[in-house]
């Protein structure tokens, strides 16, 4: 069969302009495939609506070669269709003057309405105008309008879906371009605005703070004032309390007193406060034994709780260090507070307060930590935060009841942290409170040496009385550490027949230690029992001393008296000197062991100084020469100050030191040291014994030569280690 | 404490044994009956700076002796004298002799 030319070339054609038609659709789907990629968004971030026009003409033309394509947009402020771009641009007038003629027409408004490609003849162009909207979720952003010479797209309906894709993608494009820009104008306002707030901010901060510490030098300074005549006025209430007062004016004066006192704490606790907010608080460094500081607060709050039915414990943990490097002063200051809230905020039970240190770092820092338990009223949950807040107490009623600025526990804060630490409470409501405070220390240099009584009483066997549990367990936990062997029994009828039973089985108690609150007026006929039945025993008593000692009778019937709360040093001493004295007899001295300074070594290797002692006073005189004697010196007395001038003046190098009463008939102390130093005898150390601590009289010893002051009346600890440290 | 006790535990604090802190106290009972003894004698002689001295005197020892309650009593004393009222001066001056006889009884039964 055979073609005709005709025929051949008939399908030739229609083969090409398939092909033509698949190549078109081939690349109006590669086209539209590309629409929906993820970067097809980010690329509208930063693009302007002019780039958009020319994509999304060059798409059009893609699709079918228009004559002219215009974007009419939307203005938002007129609602009017504005033309924004229009290509070639020549078009411009004629795409507006076609635009308005078709609004008029209607054809417009329709093309809106159908969301798709709307074609018609054209007035002002010799061929067709076709019209889609740019739509976006709900909003026209505008109209798409083109010129074109043939009407393909009314009877190409493939053709007219994908104009409406370009567009629809177009329009999305657009509205992703808006958003973006008002995102950036926002962004751009927020950091504006924030950098304003800031600088506004920093600038209220500064000034905030200037004038903080402002007020807190004002608080100092003003503070200081106050106490300068603060003090006088508690002084001269001093005074007038010891002239002949009227009961009704002793009770006025003993009013301003006390109330005078109390403002002097308040004073105290303000001027501390204002100093730690000002940053013009400076810690000492120095040496100190953080257990002696301890043990002088406790002894200070047993006196003030001597009415109460309260117990203070001490535990001092093995892992203390004897001396550490920090400011025992403030140290004090936080341990007396929690002591002291401890003992306003208990009626009765115990307050115990343990030591111990930890975390020895590598630059030689400690940790100590302290805690003081109560067994008070306790703290409510909800305040146990607020009250390291300043001016806060747990309930404001509680300001009446229980004195105090509130200020306290805010200060211990303060100091712990400024010592490296934290101050921080654990309570039950109704059951009691557990302070603890940490701090932190550096590494002593020095350690003091070890205790010998360690190794005295290493060995003993011991029984401890003790009502009180706690308190037995800690007495047990001191000796334990001491390697002496212990058995306890909690009541003064168990205690004799364990002795027995011990004597029985060859195995007697070297000491019995008695709580004697156990004992009350049965002491003696427990301790004749206990001589009678037991044949040698020490009998060591301890309790509180509740600012009276116990009578001299309890002297014979015990070995010795230890006062609460016990201190392992007093304890083991006690014990010691038991042990020492145990093959001479079974007694020894009552002995209370109360101030460890004032048992001396005897002076070895001390060369025997001289001293001339001026004072008019014979029972003066023989007081403080005896206790010269005691510690070692050797005396020679003068009666008054022209005595002392002569028997100096006569042989000058056989003194080493003068001590001299101030206060003396014919020549006083003040002129006899003028005398001495205007012969040129500077170098004697003359030291004034002044009957009153007033700074005049202090000054007054000075400007006459004297080289320091001790204050009547004398005590021995204070007299010798004046006297050591001028003669060293 | 009153004075009339003798508080041997004074001894303690001042680094005394019971012996020496004894002898003292006779020493300042002896001393005390002569100076109070001139205080009298200037008081009725309308002398108040020779009673304040002599009180002056008292207060200083008994204080060093912890007799807190008779350095109380001189020092009211003393004041009185200083500010020149004699206005019942010889009264305390018995009180103080009062004080003195206690102290050396109790001295004694010990």
């Amino acid at each position: 069969m055979k073609y005709s030319k005709k025929y051949i070339s008939e399908l030739e054609e229609q083969i090409r302009h398939t092909e033509a038609i698949n190549r078109w659709t081939m690349d109006a789907l590669d086209m539209v495939a590309s629409f929906d990629a993820p970067q097809a968004a980010l690329k509208s971030a930063n693009v302007e609506p002019v780039d958009i026009f020319t994509a999304a003409r060059s798409h059009l033309m893609r699709l079918i070669s228009f004559h002219a394509i215009a974007f009419f947009m939307v203005d938002e402020l007129s609602s009017d269709f504005i033309i924004s771009y229009c290509e070639p641009d020549s078009y411009t007038q004629t795409m507006e003057k076609e635009v308005d003629h078709q609004i008029l027409e209607g054809v417009f408004a329709w093309a809106l309405h159908r969301n798709r490609a709307v074609t018609v003849s054209a007035k002002h162009f010799d061929g067709t105008v076709m019209f889609h909207p740019l739509i976006a979720h709900t909003r026209i952003l505008g109209m798409v309008v083109a010129f074109l010479i043939s009407d393909e797209i009314s009877v190409n309906n493939v053709l007219s879906n994908l104009i409406t894709i370009v567009l629809s993608n177009t329009a999305k494009e657009l509205e992703n371009a808006d958003l973006f820009q008002k995102m950036n104008e926002t962004n751009r306002y927020l950091e504006h605005t924030v950098r304003k707030r800031t600088e506004d901010l920093q600038q209220a901060l500064i000034a905030a703070n200037t004038l903080n510490e402002a007020k807190s030098r004002f608080f100092a300074n003003i503070s200081h004032e106050i106490k300068t005549p603060l003090n006088v006025i508690l002084g001269f209430t001093e005074l007038i309390r010891d002239t002949t007062l009227s009961e009704e004016q002793k009770t006025y004066v003993d009013m301003i007193a006390k109330s005078g006192e109390s403002l002097l704490v308040i004073i105290n606790d303000i001027l501390d406060f204002s100093k730690i907010e000002a940053g013009r608080f400076n810690l000492e460094t120095k040496d100190f034994d953080p257990e002696e500081v301890l043990y002088d607060v406790c002894n200070l709050i047993q006196m003030k709780i001597a009415n109460k039915p309260i117990d203070i414990l001490c535990y001092i943990d093995e892992t203390l260090p004897s001396v550490v490097r920090g400011d025992p002063g403030r140290f004090r200051q936080v341990l007396w507070n929690l002591m002291d809230n401890a003992a306003k905020f208990t009626e009765r039970g115990e307050i115990e307060v343990s030591i111990s240190a930890a975390e020895e770092s590598a630059e030689g820092e400690i940790v100590v930590k302290t805690t003081v338990r109560d067994t008070g009223i306790g703290i409510p949950e909800e305040k146990q935060s607020i009250i390291f807040e300043s001016f806060h107490q747990v309930d404001n009623q509680n300001t009446r009841k229980y004195s105090g600025t509130g200020l306290g526990l805010s200060i211990c804060k303060q100091l712990s942290h400024l010592m490296g630490g934290d101050v921080w409470v654990e309570s039950e409501l109704g059951k009691g409170s557990i302070f603890h405070f940490k701090a932190q220390f550096k590494k002593s240099l020095t350690e003091k040496a070890p205790n010998q009584d360690f190794f005295i009483i290493s060995g003993a066997k011991v029984l401890v009385v003790d009502g009180n549990q706690r308190r037995a367990k800690l007495l047990m936990k001191m000796l334990e550490s001491a390697g002496v062997s212990l058995n306890f029994v909690n009541n003064t009828a168990s205690a004799l027949p364990e002795l027995i039973r011990a004597q029985k089985c060859c195995e007697p108690y070297d000491i019995c230690i008695i709580d004697i609150s156990l004992l009350r007026k049965k002491a003696k006929s427990f301790v004749n029992s206990v001589r009678n039945q037991i044949q040698k025993i020490f009998l060591v008593i301890f309790g509180a001393p509740n600012g009276k000692y116990i009578p001299k009778s309890k002297s014979t019937l015990f070995n010795a008296f230890i006062k609460t709360p016990v201190r392992k040093r007093e304890l083991l001493q006690a014990m010691a000197f038991a042990m020492k004295s145990s093959g001479s007899g079974d007694k020894w001295p009552f002995d209370v062991i109360e101030r460890p300074s004032l048992l001396f070594s005897p002076l070895e290797n001390k060369r025997i100084t001289k001293i001339l002692l001026a004072e008019d006073n014979p029972v003066n005189q023989n007081l403080v020469r005896i206790m010269l004697t005691k510690t070692g010196h050797t005396v020679e007395l003068a009666k008054n100050g022209v005595e002392a001038v002569q028997k100096f003046c006569l042989s000058p190098s056989s003194f080493d030191l003068i001590l001299m009463d101030i206060q003396m008939p014919e020549m006083d102390g003040i002129d006899a040291a003028k005398i001495i130093r205007s012969r040129g005898y500077s170098d004697i150390p003359i030291i004034a014994l002044t009957a009153s601590s007033m700074e005049t009289d202090r000054t007054q010893c000075f400007k006459a030569g004297m080289n320091d002051y001790i204050t009547k009346p004398v005590r021995i600890s204070s007299l010798k280690k004046m006297v050591e440290r001028w003669i060293e | 404490m009153r004075d009339t006790d003798l508080n041997f535990q004074y001894t303690e604090d001042i680094g005394l044994d019971d012996n020496e802190f004894a002898q003292l106290i006779q020493l300042f009972i002896e001393t005390s009956k002569v100076d109070l003894q001139e205080a009298k004698k200037a008081a009725s002689a309308g002398n108040s700076q020779k009673v304040y001295e002599r009180m002056h005197s008292i207060k200083g020892a008994a204080e060093c002796l912890g007799l807190y309650e008779m350095s109380k009593l001189v020092r009211r004393t003393e004041i009185m004298a200083r500010n020149k009222s004699p206005k019942g001066i010889e009264k305390i001056l018995d009180s103080i002799s009062k004080k003195l006889f206690l102290l050396s009884d109790s001295l004694e039964s010990k």
